[in-house]
């Protein structure tokens, strides 16, 4: 989200090159692919065997459906003709029947093209009738056969199925013999030509390069698609698959995977053929029977391939969601560190990290608003008594120094004899004494929290009731001049002890002023102005060393906590009519409590 | 080194089609041999109908070469010696003369017999199940089955006494055949008059002469011509029973033999398999499955026999 991208445009201070940078977000990029890689991958596996188990399972099942299908075809095949039989035993034996018998045995012959030859035997073992399909037939010819077996056995189990033989080394044939229900019926026995059984195994179709074939218990392959394989009296016995049928024969499972004849890889299925202990195989080739099983493994990993590049995306696309805003407040932080005060940090991310940039922003705001007070409140102590300058600043009034109309008390002192010792004396012996002349003053005024509006040479001039107003100020502007003049009777001694003729004289008045700042950009002053001012400092002019003149309005402020002279009118330079004004001796001695 | 082996390749993919063309450009070829006389027509619808079961069709996938000797044993040799020269990709022959001809031409070429009597007696095959040379294909069992056509006179014409017969004395197989034949005359107590033609030329007049000596059934070797002898038959007003469908059908009086018609189109199963690589040696021969016995009832008619119902019935074929 571009939103998101910190809207600090400052270039990166220099002073804190971010060594670390990436970490993190390699740290979140590796840990959210990996675990959803992993989740992935887990989940693909699971799903790829469970695919190979279910698709394996389905494709024996289906094998083997088709073996036992084609199982079941071959048993009804050998059962019809058996069938068929039965019904040239129905016969008895008695003079004449014979030629009707050669007719019953041509039309089974018509009607079952696998038999071959069919052979009639009757109750005492002796042959009686001999039909062929291609030798010439032989009637009564009374041969002895009742020690062969498949007279012996057909009399005794009522059915006979002989071994698979091959006629001129190559057709396989089986001799099917069957006794008649009636006790001197004898036996009609079959030579069943067992190529009839392609046509069984070559219907079946096992995929597109599957095949079904059938051996007999030997392992000997009777019947293949391919009949030249039969007709090639090929064993099979030597197969796994043939092996496993033989050996283990009625086990559950009747699958495996395993080799065909040529060495391809098949899976093989099979099932019995009951009554004549042949199998029939059905077989697919590996290839072919994993082929969807692949596609759809290709599938799944394609599908698992996405998903990790989905999840690396999501995770660059969510660790730049976490990591920008955090450079973004690294950064401002930085600018913090070097000095730029108020920097901000823009990030919209709706979440904790946005809680963190605000409170981030707050701070910084707060951080400059609290070097702005500190500048303010530096500026005010130039003002005001410290503690004067903390209120006003803790009640933010930067309303206070706008400009304003005031009833004050002004102040204003300065030294006698100034000028002449100025002129005179080295400027270090000047500085010196202003200093401690400053020094002395500077001391009351904070004690009596007036209001240092200016220093002009010598001369000093003191508000109160303004900016803070203050009660009695004009009490108070009188009990810090009787201190003053006390202080500096002091230093006073001093310096005539150094051959300085220095006095001090204060004149205070009340009335409206204006106040406010005066000046420029960059060097504003707290000024007050108005008559009241400049009437405090003509009246500082007018006192002598050591006197304090107060006007009217002072005067009467104070008028029951001083002893004052008589009132003198004094005309000033610049006032039209004359002042009174009124010296100021010293304290009552209730009000000095 | 990279752009060589890029280069290479490219090259291997220009060089590609060409030899892919060259490859699938040289159409398999399959001579199909015969003598003209007896008439190749069914042989030769039946066994292009089995290559086309088999996916070949003449000119688009196989190039059939067709060499009929027009009834010339000399012709034979040349034209199998032609097939030869040309070296097909297989030799179908006709009959078992044809066979014959074809071994002494070459012993390279796969040879399918379409179909040939007896061929372990004849040298064609060490064994049925491996033939062991370049000659496999189909087998009849027609030795035995003139054996089963004799059995059909005595069943049939139960009086008669003399059979005639004519063998083909250009074919090898004359011999298994006279001898299984004098074989079922002892047993059936038939007196005999054997002739043998050399081939179709002189084939009349040793009919002529064996059915003017006194027979009253005759027989002819199927490698003769059908539609000569049936008509000499009839002329002589003589029932001929022949092992071979396509005599009944030209107008002999019956026939017991192998379904010809199936036993032509399964040699095209031969021919499939040898074009796919299979050697002949390991292609087992293959005996015929299906026998069917034809009697013709014109001829019947013409002759003034009557024949039971129970023959009629186990008749596969009745030609009306």
């Amino acid at each position: 989200m571009s939103d998101a991208a910190p809207a600090a445009t400052a270039p990166p201070p220099p002073s804190s090159p971010p060594k670390t940078r990436g970490s993190l977000f390699r740290k979140y990029v590796l840990l959210f692919s990996s675990i959803v890689g992993a989740a992935l991958l887990a989940n693909g596996a699971v799903e790829v065997w469970f695919l190979y188990r279910d698709h394996t399972e389905l494709l024996l099942r289906v094998q083997r459906e088709q073996a036992e299908a084609a199982a079941t075809k071959i048993g009804q095949f050998v059962k019809e003709i058996e069938g068929q039989l039965g019904w040239t035993t129905q016969l008895p034996w008695s003079a004449g029947a014979l030629d009707q018998r050669r007719f019953d045995a041509l039309r089974l012959l018509r009607q079952v093209p696998a038999v071959t030859e069919l052979t009639q035997i009757d109750a005492a073992g002796k042959e009686r009738l001999k039909v062929s399909r291609l030798a010439m037939d032989v009637i009564n010819s009374q041969n002895d056969l009742s020690q062969e077996p498949r007279f012996t056995q057909a009399v005794a189990r009522r059915t006979f199925h002989g071994p698979v033989y091959f006629r001129r080394e190559s057709e396989p044939y089986m001799t099917l013999a069957v006794a008649g229900t009636r006790r001197d019926a004898g036996v009609s026995a079959a030579e069943v030509n067992l190529k009839f059984i392609w046509d069984v195994v070559s219907q079946i179709k096992v995929g597109n390069g599957g095949r079904a074939y059938v051996v007999d218990a030997q392992g000997r392959l009777i019947a293949h698609p391919d009949i030249s394989l039969v007709l090639r009296n090929t064993d099979f016995a030597s197969l796994a698959q043939v092996q496993a049928a033989r050996a283990g024969g009625q086990s559950p499972e009747r699958a495996l995977s395993t080799e065909d004849f040529q060495g391809h890889k098949v899976l093989a299925a099979y099932a019995p053929i009951a009554p004549l202990g042949w199998w029939v195989f059905a077989e697919l080739p590996l290839d072919e029977a994993y082929a969807p099983l692949i596609d759809s493994i290709k599938r799944t990993g394609l599908v698992l391939l996405l998903g990790i590049v989905g999840a690396i995306l999501a995770a660059l696309f969510l660790a730049r969601r976490m990591v920008v805003p955090i450079r973004a407040l690294q950064a401002g932080a930085a600018r913090i560190g070097a000095g730029e005060l108020g920097a901000r940090v823009e990030v919209k991310t709706g979440d904790e990290l946005e809680a963190l940039a605000d409170q981030f922003n707050t701070m910084s705001t707060e951080l400059r608003d609290s070097r702005e007070r500190e500048e303010r409140v530096g500026r005010l102590r130039r003002f005001l008594s410290p503690q004067l300058a903390e209120v006003i600043e803790s009640t933010g009034a930067d309303t206070m120094l706008e400009s304003h109309r005031r009833e004050v008390s002004v102040v204003f002192c300065d030294m006698r004899g100034f000028t002449a010792f100025a002129e005179s004396a080295e400027p270090e012996q000047v500085m010196a004494v202003l200093h401690e002349y400053h020094a002395a003053l500077g001391e009351l005024i904070h004690k009596f929290e007036g209001t240092l509006e200016r220093f002009v040479g010598d001369g000093v001039l003191i508000l109160f009731n303004d900016p803070i107003p203050c009660p009695n100020p004009s009490e108070r502007a009188v009990r810090m001049a009787v201190e003053m003049q006390v202080a500096i009777a002091f230093l006073a001694a001093k310096w005539r002890a150094l051959g300085y003729e220095l006095g001090f004289g204060i004149g205070i008045t009340h009335g409206y002023a204006t106040m406010g700042r005066i000046g420029f950009e960059g060097r504003f002053d707290y000024s007050a102005i108005g008559s009241v001012v400049n009437l405090a400092a003509r009246l500082c002019g007018e006192a002598q060393d050591g006197q304090i003149l107060i006007d009217n309005a002072v005067h009467a402020a104070v008028a029951p906590l001083v002893e004052c002279d008589e009132p003198s009118d004094i005309t000033l330079k610049g006032i039209r009519r004359p002042v009174r004004a009124f010296n100021v001796r010293h304290l009552k001695a209730l009000a000095a409590e | 080194m990279r752009r060589r082996a890029f280069i290479a390749a490219l090259g291997a993919v220009a060089a590609f089609p060409h030899a892919a063309a060259a490859q699938s450009g040289r159409m398999p070829r399959v001579g199909l041999l015969m003598l003209g006389n007896p008439d190749p027509g069914l042989f030769l619808r039946e066994i292009t109908a089995g290559l086309r079961e088999a996916g070949y069709e003449d000119g688009r996938n196989v190039a059939l070469e067709l060499r009929n000797a027009g009834g010339s044993t000399a012709q034979l040799n040349v034209l199998a010696r032609e097939l030869a020269t040309l070296r097909v990709d297989v030799i179908v022959a006709f009959q078992t003369p044809v066979v014959a001809a074809a071994k002494a031409a070459t012993t390279q070429i796969p040879i399918v017999m379409c179909p040939a009597q007896e061929p372990i007696e004849l040298g064609f095959v060490q064994s049925f199940a491996r033939p062991g040379g370049n000659i496999t294909g189909m087998t009849t069992a027609t030795a035995e089955l003139a054996g089963k056509n004799f059995e059909l006179i005595r069943e049939v014409l139960p009086s008669v006494r003399r059979v005639g017969v004519v063998g083909n004395a250009a074919d090898p197989f004359h011999k298994p055949y006279l001898a299984n034949i004098e074989a079922a005359a002892r047993t059936l107590n038939f007196e005999l008059k054997v002739a043998l033609s050399q081939g179709a030329d002189p084939f009349p007049a040793t009919f002529a002469e064996v059915a003017g000596s006194g027979v009253q059934a005759m027989t002819v070797q199927p490698s003769l011509p059908r539609d000569r002898a049936a008509e000499l038959a009839l002329k002589h007003r003589l029932p001929l029973f022949v092992a071979s469908a396509e005599a009944a059908e030209a107008g002999a009086l019956m026939a017991y033999s192998a379904d010809i018609a199936a036993v032509y189109r399964q040699s095209a199963t031969f021919v499939d398999k040898i074009l796919k690589g299979r050697k002949p040696a390991d292609l087992p021969v293959e005996l015929a499955t299906k026998f069917r016995l034809v009697v013709n009832l014109k001829t019947a008619n013409a002759l003034g026999l009557t024949l039971s119902p129970a023959l009629l019935n186990r008749a596969d074929e009745v030609i009306e």
